[in-house]
């Protein structure tokens, strides 16, 4: 009897050791403020992370946490409902059990100012998504959504499947100010973002190097269709969607994705190019585009890379108000050419720091940086 | 004795005749209130009567399927499948009219009333070929916005605005929770069962069904063949698209189906519209 306990216990302590357990904590907030390209701050409600020793609040914005787990994880997610309404989380495409699906009228609704505890596994390496599905269609659209990203084996796309040196999440969605029944589109997004906010951060900027495999994970998340248009030098090919292997993978050069859906595409471009991804929004109800947005590329040549390792860059490009350059070079000249080869200014650089070219005249620039020259466009 | 073994000869017959399916559907159109919304229907009804109906059957690769179409209307309709039947397909007012075709290859397809008070009122169904040995449910997407049903029955218009914008969206022309009602929306069945959905979408618009709980493989789908052999949670419908799924559901549980385009599930108030259940027995 002992011995049967004994190798229960061990039995119990194997499998507690081949999972890894993952804890996340989320929190809902509904009077967050996003600021909208053109400077509007409207009233969002949106999931944040907080601390769980202390109960403070950290960042909560639109999306929510983009949250990062691999293939094998046991995931626990803390859920706290610090607000006045009921809400949920619904992981979209995890294939979770019925109670921990987040819908209020077959799992459960989680209280005003109540909590719970959301269990699932991580079966699939992919794309997926959270969002609340308490009266979806505001609670959704009104922000309460986030990516979710599985990882499988360290830089491949899933097991058997091709590898990757970096990756970027770009989740679309869009907001109406008239949530209910009005669909006029205000908003179009990308990560949160539209128009010139989209080149703003670094981070949201695709930098690669000639003949590399770039991994993006592209997320619909909104109420309109989106096309995601790929530049011939890119060299797109689709991988994966809603966390599985397509069975034949093929290039693209639009790539269209409904509400909900999401899809895995690796690029490799053998060409330098300087230039965008764009991403147009279409509505459900008609056959026209709305909005387009931008996912900023810079193609760089391999052996700059290997020379001077990314020290400086230089984003958005196009550019049309503001300019960021970035180096990590202290001390570092920049000169500015014209196409006629006239020196406009130099500077003597280090660190980040954003100018305001909004009294450039639209056309080409050379920024002489090191032995390098970096083109970039100025267009409005 | 004799008769006896006569009736067992014709027995024997009729059985033998097999690659023949017969029916009879009636054209009808009337107003029905979908959760409150009083709206327009045109319907290929199976019984001599107007009811709230998306008609759907099974065919094996070949048979031969003999349509006999009543039109009960006081309008002239026909009875069309794309690529199948086009031409000489005018049901008048009052006049029966019987079709007879067959497929020669699995997969699903759209019937409908090629006017303009047809389809876009509900005159639509599904016919399966193929897939004979699995457990067969039937969703017919379907979109409508209220006022419009009124003008195009009235023959008022006969063209969709481009400001079209539905207030009622349906499965077998049902809103959620009466989608949970019909046998043919309701998903029913055992873990590790195959379960195969027919799916058309006969609506004025694209809709992208989201499945919770499960994945299901694309076997055919008649607008995006880049979509047939993967495994989705959330895939689109264009409009006149017909598609089959196979579900092999591996955990058991109620789980919901519904067009992510989150207009669609608020027909009458949330949760409503464009909504359906899996319900999975251990
Ligand atoms: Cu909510
Ligand atoms: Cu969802």
């Amino acid at each position: 009897m002992k011995k049967i306990l004994l190798i229960f216990l061990m039995v119990l302590s194997l499998h507690s050791l081949a999972q890894n357990v993952k804890h996340v904590f989320l929190y809902t907030k509904m009077d967050a403020k996003h600021t909208f390209y053109d400077g509007t701050k409207a009233e969002v409600w949106v999931y944040g992370y907080y601390d769980p020793a202390t109960h403070q609040k950290l960042s909560a914005s639109l999306p929510g946490p983009f949250l990062e787990f691999n293939v094998g994880d046991s995931v626990i997610i803390h859920f706290w409902n610090d607000t006045g309404e009921p809400h949920t989380i619904h992981l979209h495409g995890l294939d979770v059990d019925q109670p921990n699906d987040g819908v209020p009228n077959t799992s459960y609704a989680v209280a005003a100012f109540d909590s719970t505890t959301y269990h699932f596994n991580t079966d699939h390496p992919g794309n997926f998504l959270y969002h609340c599905h308490v009266h979806t269609s505001i609670h959704l659209q009104k922000g309460m959504y986030g990516g979710i990203r599985v990882w499988g084996n360290p830089n491949q796309l899933f097991s058997g499947g091709p590898y990757f040196y970096q990756s970027s999440d770009f989740i679309a969605s869009d907001v109406y100010t008239n949530w209910n029944t009005d669909i006029f589109q205000d908003y179009f997004l990308i990560n949160g973002m539209q128009n010139q906010q989209t080149g703003m951060y670094q981070q949201d900027i695709i930098y690669v190097e000639e003949d590399t495999s770039y991994l993006l994970n592209l997320f619909n998340i909104g109420y309109s269709i989106t096309d995601f248009i790929f530049p011939n030098e890119l060299n797109a090919v689709v991988h994966s969607s809603d966390g599985r292997p397509l069975p034949s993978i093929h290039q693209t050069d639009s790539l269209r994705i409904y509400p909900g859906e999401r899809y895995s595409v690796i690029i490799k471009p053998s060409m330098y190019y300087n230039g965008t991804i764009d991403v147009k929004y279409k509505s459900m109800f008609e056959d026209q585009y709305h909005h387009t947005n931008q996912i900023w590329v810079n193609i760089f040549p391999s052996e700059i890379k290997e020379e001077k390792s990314i020290s400086t860059i230089i984003y958005p490009n196009p550019a049309s108000e503001y300019l960021t350059v970035e180096s990590l070079i202290k001390d570092q000249e920049i000169t500015v050419f014209d196409t006629q080869g006239k020196i406009l200014t130099q500077l003597i650089f280090g660190g980040k720091n954003t100018y305001d070219i909004s009294n450039w005249k639209p056309g080409t620039y050379y920024f002489k940086i090191g032995n390098e020259i970096k083109p970039i466009v100025i267009s409005r | 004795m004799y008769k006896k073994l006569l009736s067992f000869l014709l027995f024997i017959l009729s059985l033998t005749s097999w690659g023949q399916f017969s029916d009879t559907l009636f054209i009808y159109k009337d107003s029905a209130d979908i959760r409150g919304y009083q709206t327009t229907f045109a319907i290929f009804s199976s019984v001599d009567s107007f009811r709230i109906e998306s008609y759907s059957t099974n065919v094996s690769v070949g048979e031969t399927i003999n349509l006999t179409i009543i039109n009960r209307d006081t309008l002239p309709h026909t009875f069309t499948v794309d690529n199948i039947i086009t031409t000489g397909n005018i049901i008048n007012a009052n006049d029966t009219v019987t079709f007879s075709f067959s497929f020669n290859l699995p997969g699903t397809h759209i019937f409908y009333s090629d006017v303009s008070y047809g389809k876009n009122l509900g005159a639509s169904g599904q016919i399966l070929v193929g897939y004979e040995n699995y457990p067969h449910f039937y969703w017919n997407l379907f979109d409508q916005e209220v006022a419009l049903s009124h003008d195009l029955a009235l023959l008022n218009t006969s063209a969709i605005p481009s400001s079209y914008l539905p207030e009622v969206y349906t499965i077998n022309f049902n809103s959620y929770p009466q989608t949970i009602a019909d046998t043919n929306a309701l998903v029913v069945g055992n873990v590790s069962d195959t379960l195969i959905i027919s799916i058309i979408n006969t609506g004025k618009m694209a809709h992208a069904l989201h499945f919770h709980g499960y994945h299901v493989e694309i076997l055919f789908h008649s607008k995006n063949n880049l979509m047939e052999g993967l495994l989705k949670d959330t895939f689109p419908l264009e409009v006149d698209a017909a598609c089959i799924v196979r579900l092999i559901p591996n955990q058991s549980g109620m789980y919901p189906v519904h067009d992510h385009n989150l207009f669609a599930v608020n027909t009458g108030g949330y949760p409503g519209g464009m909504i359906t259940m899996i319900n999975i027995s251990p």
